[in-house]
């Protein structure tokens, strides 16, 4: 109720401007004074911290001496000017009657320029028609409407600017010390016409020096020097502190700072040579500090709740922020090396001695297959498990897999966009690349994940079969969503059975090709939910025999799930043994998680982890070919992994950074 | 959601100011000139003769059809270079504007592109005029016809959005892209053909989006084929990347305009 009465909210609005005395708007002398150091222009603030509100209906005006940040703050309200720190809430249509005829084209006639000055403000054509012979009845100037504005006096461009500008009656007016414009008799008009539409309904925000105006007009006032507010309360009140300022040499109040050490020191604040007159002045202050200018008065905006069904009777206890997990950016780390070991390491070069040192003493021995491959995936499965189960009581499942796909999709997309451009041009240097071979088809279905549908391989990245069980993974999760938070056990039991029911779907006979196609990727999923079987065990709200019952029954999917779709990971290489480990792995480090702490490096290595896991293949083994015949091995390798962390770096930095920020900005307030 | 609406909202309310704008673009455009939107016509065909006279005699291609050929090319890349120039001083040039008025920014540069549209579709008489002219073989491929204009529109708001940003920050910009665009004309076959380059940066000009949207053009009017789906995704492409970067730079970047102008 009480925010539906602010009409108008602005919050700690600062607005500030470069007064750069020559301005540098060419290349050279912006080049020149970066070198010399001299880019540092002069600030200057215009407005300090300001907020206030404005009630519906309540005329409101603002007082301050010349340069005071008066016409600034009714820009920043009209949205002329967007402030460089704060915020500024208007809620409805606002008339502007700032600079009375400012869209006027002056080689066009009065008539087309009413046009055009109504399409400025936002009214349509044919709105425009129906109201052409009222502004021209009001403005009087029926005998000019065909000539040029350009040939009108002053006093003729106001009034038609005037009349075009309360052609509507706004939820807001604005008005700036423009009632001086015209004659006497016009004058009277617009005053009897502002005060028309104050009855019918617009809020007032004015403008003016003048006491008697102020004080007949408006109910709230707010006094400004120097961009700081000094008081807001009753228009009378505030109207008579600031005259009796002026009166006494306008040396009062002020502080902000004191509106910044007067602007870093000695710039057209003279009166901060003498001491502040803090004793004098703050008694003279009335008492009437209606509404605080602290922002600590309306608490901010609460965020948009998400649907009240979704949110479990506990969900109030739940914490707002999300908890970062520290041991989670070291998994990332662990899992993205193991990964890009095994995709350029001992993957391209089975005889490099590295490889071969590492193979023999530690993955032979532990029966870890595909040199940490299989075992890094894991882990990025089960980090993916278990950061849907932690945020599980936010948003609803539908904004959940949107906000999964926003973020996994769009990038695939362009590392596959950037990587054909980049092979395109360096085949151009050295030649075609082995990239060269594959058709438009073949990237097309690479870079959507369609290849996985119609069961063909990737074979341009590689890896991003990953993402296709993860995808399935969000999907079923979302199925259950609702009550994944309520009753996970539930859930679960769900998720299991619709996997299951997929797993076996696909070893039906004569079943479609897309359900076997995409049976034989769904296994993977049990990675995840594993992750999720994790993350409710340790959270407590899954008990040790659920926790047992479920994971035995996923082990057993898995098992059978291996065997038949992937024989060769049950009968040689013992895929399972690579899980094990990752299970472990997790469980010791989430049991750690209170030893464990972030390194700002590692964290930043996390974030990314995505972008790396989308680009090594393709980028690296480019890098590799190019690099090894020249360097040898081992130095190829250190260089690539460098290069592929820059690679990775520029399309989280120019592409992922960009879209999250843009979700954000767009409403996407229910995940953080 | 909300924010989607808001925009779409805004969207609609500030149609009739595009649609005023570019009104006014093409008015002032042929103001006091005789022949008026006749020219939009003339110029192309003018331009055509000219040049397939200079390059039928004084240097030789090979090309079928060259006059077809080369004002399929000529439009279209006029059309980029005058729509980018213009949008490109459209934000510096409404200044008196956007400091006293609210409006939604993007206006200026996208009326500017939109204006210049108007005249290339006015320029597509004269294509159909040269094609009755040369007796060129009509082949149903040719409803595809507005699909590489689609392109080069789409990738014109892009880049405009773009040099408007980059013009109000730095005024060298304006000086410095007459260069740009003379040289990206010599890297586009307008008027010479793909094969006329060396064979090692062919694939590089082939990247060029211009090239593309031109050879696109060229496939469907003047030799009755489809462009290839390569040719069809990377337009796409250039179109989009064009679109993001311009959007987001100009979104990011419109608060601060006010301050520069």
């Amino acid at each position: 109720m009480d925010r539906e009465e602010n009409i108008v909210e602005v919050k700690n609005v600062s607005m500030r401007f470069n007064l750069s005395k020559e301005k540098v708007d060419n290349l050279k002398e912006y080049v020149v004074k970066f070198f010399k150091r001299q880019l540092l222009f002069d600030e200057f603030y215009a407005l300090r911290n300001v907020s206030f509100t404005v009630k519906r209906g309540e005329p409101f005006a603002i007082v301050g001496e010349n340069g005071c940040g008066k016409s600034t703050l009714l820009k920043v309200i009209s949205g002329i000017f967007y402030p460089t720190r704060g915020s500024v809430t208007v809620r409805g249509s606002v008339a502007p009657l700032i600079e009375l005829g400012a869209g006027f084209d002056m080689d066009l006639t009065a008539r087309e320029n009413i046009y055009l000055n109504g399409a400025v403000l936002g009214y349509s054509t044919a709105f425009m028609d129906s109201k052409f012979q009222e502004i021209m009845d009001f403005a009087e100037l029926w005998e000019f409407v065909d000539v040029p504005v350009k040939n009108f006096s002053s006093g003729m461009v106001a009034r038609l600017g005037f009349s075009i500008a309360t052609v509507v009656v706004p939820d807001i007016l604005i008005v700036d010390e423009i009632l001086s414009v015209g004659d006497f008799m016009f004058q009277q008009k617009c005053e009897r016409k502002m005060q028309e539409m104050i009855d019918r309904g617009a809020t007032l925000i004015f403008v003016s020096h003048s006491a008697d105006q102020v004080k007949k007009l408006c109910r709230k006032a707010i006094w400004l020097k120097h961009g700081v507010v000094q008081m807001i309360g009753d228009a009378a009140q505030v109207s008579d502190a600031y005259h009796r300022d002026m009166e006494e040499g306008g040396r009062g109040l002020v502080t902000q700072e004191q509106a910044a050490q007067a602007e870093q020191e000695g710039r057209e604040t003279p009166f901060f040579t003498a001491p502040p007159l803090e004793g004098s002045s703050q008694p003279e202050t009335p008492p009437s500090l209606e509404e605080p200018t602290a922002p600590s008065q309306q608490d901010s905006i609460p965020e948009p709740v998400p649907a009240p069904a979704d949110i479990p009777p506990d969900a109030a206890a739940a914490p707002t922020a999300v908890k970062r997990f520290a041991f989670l950016s070291w998994l990332r780390l662990v899992a993205m090396g193991m990964i890009v070991w095994d995709h350029l390491g001992p993957f391209r070069a089975p005889d490099w001695w590295l490889g071969q040192l590492v193979e023999n003493n530690l993955n032979r021995p532990l029966q870890i297959v595909q040199s940490f491959g299989g075992f890094g995936v894991v882990l990025f499965f089960l980090i993916s498990g278990f950061l849907l189960a932690h945020g599980d009581r936010r948003g609803g499942g539908l904004a959940m897999l949107g906000h999964k796909l926003w973020r996994l999709y769009p990038p695939l997309l362009a590392s596959f966009a950037t990587f054909f451009v980049f092979q395109k041009l360096v085949s151009l240097l050295t030649g075609p690349t082995w990239w060269e071979q594959f058709t438009p088809r073949q990237w097309l279905l690479s870079g959507t994940l369609g290849c996985y549908l119609v069961g063909e391989p990737d074979v341009i990245n590689g890896t991003t079969w990953f993402l296709f069980p993860l995808i399935l993974f969000y999907l079923l999760a979302a199925v259950v969503w609702p009550w994944l938070a309520k009753r996970p056990p539930v859930a679960l039991v769900g998720m299991e059975a619709l996997l299951t029911a997929l797993c076996c779907a696909g070893r039906i006979p004569g079943v479609p090709g897309l359900v076997a196609n995409v049976a034989a990727q769904s296994w993977y999923v049990a990675f995840p939910l594993c992750g999720m079987l994790l993350y409710y065990l340790w959270s407590g709200r899954l008990r040790a025999w659920q926790f047992l019952g479920l994971g035995g029954w996923l082990w057993l999917l898995l098992v059978k799930a291996v065997a038949a779709y992937k024989p060769d990971y049950y009968e040689q290489s013992p895929y399972l043994v690579s899980f094990a480990y990752g299970l472990l792995l997790f469980a010791v480090a989430l049991l750690l998680e209170e030893k464990l702490k972030s390194h700002p490096a590692v964290a930043w290595m996390g974030r990314l982890s995505y972008q790396v896991y989308l680009v090594h293949m393709p980028y690296g083994s480019l890098f590799l070919t190019l690099l090894a015949p020249r360097l040898g091995y081992t130095l190829a390798f250190g260089a690539t992994l460098v290069l592929v962390l820059g690679v990775a770096w520029v399309h989280y930095r120019w592409i992922e950074g960009p879209l999250a920020r843009l979700r954000k900005k767009n409403g996407g307030k229910n995940h953080a | 959601m909300e924010l989607l609406r808001a925009q779409l909202e805004k969207w609609r309310k500030y149609r009739t100011l595009l649609g005023r704008l570019v009104q006014r673009d093409l008015k002032v455009k042929y103001r006091r000139s005789v022949l008026g939107y006749l020219w939009s016509l003339l110029n192309p065909l003018l331009m055509m003769v000219v040049m397939s006279l200079v390059f039928s005699y004084m240097f030789r291609y090979d090309i079928p059809n060259y006059p077809i050929y080369l004002i399929t090319g000529q439009i279209m890349f006029t059309f980029f270079s005058e729509s980018t120039t213009m949008a490109m001083t459209s934000v510096l040039g409404n200044a008196s504007l956007i400091k006293k008025v609210y409006v939604p920014k993007y206006i200026f540069p996208i009326s500017r592109v939109l204006s210049s549209f108007v005249t290339l579709l006015f320029s597509l008489a004269a294509v159909v005029i040269v094609m009755l002219a040369t007796r060129t073989p009509v082949t149903p491929v040719i409803i595809l016809f507005p699909l590489p204009l689609v392109y080069v529109l789409l990738f014109s708001v892009g880049v405009g959005l773009v040099l408007s940003v980059l013009a109000v920050y730095f005024r060298d910009t304006t000086h410095l892209y007459g260069v740009c665009t003379t040289a990206w004309m010599y890297l586009t076959p307008i008027f010479y053909p793909i094969s006329a380059i060396p064979e090692e940066i062919r694939p590089l000009i082939q990247l060029n989006p211009l090239c593309l949207f031109i050879t696109a053009f060229r496939e469907i009017v003047l030799y009755g084929q489809l462009p290839g789906w390569e040719n069809t995704i990377l337009s796409l492409g250039w179109c989009l990347a064009a679109l993001v970067v311009g959007g987001l730079l100009f979104k990011r970047e419109q608060g601060n305009f006010i301050l520069h102008i």
